[in-house]
């Protein structure tokens, strides 16, 4: 199972698998409908740029991080009615400094429920060419691919599933 | 070892004032050092990721990888590209700018000794070394080079 997802997170989807002993198992694969071009969100951490497959997200916010609480050992935020749990990108990645006063958090759905990303800035809806990283020295969690915004410079593709996973809030049994 | 005995040709490298060559067949180009993309988590010696000819592609810092301190890149510097075993990858060197045939009896392999090699180098990414003259070129070991860890 864990061969068919590491395959799965590779193309950029996900894998997910609800058991009910005496039922059977549902296994839910998303997939992106195409490989080469995709919308993507561009965030910054610094002067650093970033693309969120736009597939993965359902809105942006703009935090002061006075607001963020701490609630059973996560980041969260009150959202809507609930909260929602966020994950700062510059962590995960171990970007060194601090994160800003007045953030973003992209909110990105996924099978565990929302989650936000907190990144430093967002820059903009664009059409990217998805190319892949594969060779091992580069493929790292939370990295789906690469592409260049024209300027000859690769910019990361996230792989949001990969970094939600992060948190290791949510239960796989694969 | 003027004689018309069997030869290879390597482009050669400096890295941190030893000179290196590398089998020309494996190098795809020699380039200025453009954009690296820092990819997080990657091991210390990769600097990041690099677009050359449409791919991405890592780039190793080969100072970095042979345990010496990291420079700014300046004028001089270059990115190797090269392929080992369908991977293929830029190695950042100091410099690079000859190309020369070595005739294959200059090239001696490196004694086998736990004692480090030349310049406080583990003989780890040492093929060979080769003697011309009183120019002493290493040969590199590029697959060990790529391995990761």
């Amino acid at each position: 199972m864990m061969i068919v997802k590491t395959a799965i997170n590779d193309l950029g989807g996900t894998l997910a698998m609800d058991t009910r002993p005496g039922e059977g198992t549902r296994f839910k694969i998303r997939l992106p409908l195409t490989l080469a071009i995709m919308q993507a969100l561009i965030v910054h951490i610094d002067d650093q740029s970033f693309a969120v497959p736009q597939s993965a997200i359902h809105e942006v916010l703009r935090i002061d991080s006075r607001t963020v609480i701490m609630q059973d050992g996560n980041d969260v935020i009150s959202y809507g009615d609930s909260v929602l749990r966020i994950v700062y990108l510059r962590r995960v990645f171990a970007i060194r400094g601090e994160s800003l006063d007045i953030f973003h958090v992209v909110v990105t759905t996924s099978d565990f429920g929302a989650v936000g990303i907190a990144v430093d800035r967002v820059v903009g809806l664009k059409e990217i060419v998805v190319r892949s990283v594969e060779d091992s020295l580069v493929s790292v969690p939370g990295i789906a691919g690469a592409t260049d915004l024209g300027d000859g410079r690769p910019v990361l593709i996230l792989n949001v599933a990969a970094i939600v996973e992060t948190l290791g809030a949510q239960r796989v049994t694969a | 070892m003027s004689g018309p005995g069997p030869s290879e040709t390597f482009v050669l490298f400096e890295v941190f004032g030893s000179t290196w060559g590398v089998r020309s067949q494996l190098v795809q180009s020699v380039e200025m050092a453009g954009h690296v993309t820092p990819v997080p988590n990657a091991a210390p010696f990769v600097e990041g990721v690099t677009l050359t000819r449409g791919q991405v592609i890592p780039q190793i810092n080969l100072r970095v990888r042979f345990g010496f301190p990291r420079i700014p890149a300046d004028i001089r510097t270059r990115m190797l590209v090269v392929r080992s075993k369908d991977r293929t990858a830029g190695m950042l060197v100091d410099s690079a700018r000859e190309f020369i045939a070595i005739p294959v009896e200059a090239i001696q392999p490196p004694q086998e000794t736990d004692r480090p090699g030349p310049g406080g180098l583990s003989t780890r990414f040492l093929e060979g070394i080769a003697a011309l003259g009183s120019r002493i070129v290493l040969i590199l070991n590029v697959e060990q080079v790529i391995e990761g860890t």
